[in-house]
């Protein structure tokens, strides 16, 4: 953490280089559960640490930083979307270095729920992405997405009755 | 608030790894803060001021390139706009109608033979004949 009488983000090299390790795995989290490509997550975050050093003069506060890391991860990954098409997502959707901690969920049920929730549209996949991976609260949200709190509980309340319903359509297939 | 449903807001969380962030190569920060002081280090590219100066031959040759159509087409039977509106006018076509101009100048103004006419305009005597008023475009001759 920065010193409080001291810049949030430092301009020489090793200073910053500090700030990118602390936040690197929560901006290319959000990419990588995004994008689901690793390499494209990877030039993402490289992006957004980029930006923030164009503009590490406007960032106040440690608070600040976090808070901006994560609305430019955010809208990056939107935008990124937005500009290519869809790509066929991989059968099985796992991190190279991220199994996650180990006993939770069985593998086969993460790797269909991914797979729904690969296709939720990009902005509701966002607004669940930073509830259930960043654990953040609806107003948080709100912040990073610049969209009403209304609007990120619709988002959710929808996504969740979509993938519930798509959940149970997938148990019954299975059983039967 | 959402309708709660904690089994699946469980599984949802477990599917995307709640918490926990994918490793990212050592490197990474050492190379991404190299990067970024580099460019803000790097003077900006400037815009290529010399660049209109690719249109300008292109743009020349295209003028060109039309004014020479351009006199090629009322050369070969053009018609200069007076010529154009009278042709138009009589449902002629504007190279006709400059055969015909030519003619009736040849014939009223410098008076000359039904034959000379034809051997100017490069055309047989009664297709010449046809543009005089009143004519039947016989061979006077």
């Amino acid at each position: 953490m920065q010193a409080t009488d001291g810049p949030a983000v430092p301009g020489d090299e090793q200073g910053f280089a500090a700030v990118v390790r602390k936040h690197q795995g929560m901006v290319h989290a959000i990419a990588w559960h995004f994008l689901r490509d690793y390499a494209a997550a990877e030039d993402l975050a490289q992006d957004v640490f980029l930006s923030l050093y164009a503009h590490r003069d406007e960032i106040a506060s440690p608070q600040h930083l976090v808070n901006w890391l994560r609305q430019v991860a955010s809208r990056k990954c939107l935008d990124r979307r937005r500009r290519r098409t869809p790509e066929p997502l991989p059968v099985e959707l796992t991190a190279p270095d991220s199994a996650g901690p180990a006993g939770i969920g069985d593998p086969w049920q993460k790797a269909r729920l991914r797979r729904l929730l690969a296709q939720v549209p990009a902005q509701p996949r966002m607004v669940l992405l930073l509830r259930y991976q960043q654990e953040l609260g609806i107003e948080e949200i709100a912040a990073a997405l610049a969209m009403p709190a209304a609007t990120v509980r619709s988002h959710l309340r929808r996504s969740l009755a979509r993938l519930r319903r798509q959940w149970r359509k997938a148990a019954q297939g299975a059983r039967s | 608030m959402t309708p709660s449903d904690p089994k699946l807001e469980a599984a949802i969380r477990a599917a995307l790894d709640a918490g926990t962030t994918p490793d990212l190569p050592e490197d990474f920060a050492q190379r991404t803060a190299a990067r970024a002081v580099r460019a803000a280090v790097a003077p900006r590219r400037q815009p290529r001021r010399a660049d209109w100066r690719w249109w300008l031959a292109p743009a020349a040759a295209a003028i060109l390139l039309a004014g020479v159509g351009l006199r090629r087409f009322e050369h070969r039977g053009g018609a200069e706009p007076a010529v154009r509106y009278a042709a138009a006018e009589r449902g002629a076509s504007p190279r006709n109608a400059a055969r015909q101009a030519r003619v009736r100048e040849l014939r009223y103004a410098v008076a000359v033979t039904q034959r000379e006419i034809a051997e100017i305009t490069g055309t047989a005597v009664r297709r010449a004949m046809q543009a005089i008023p009143h004519s039947t475009g016989r061979n006077e001759l």
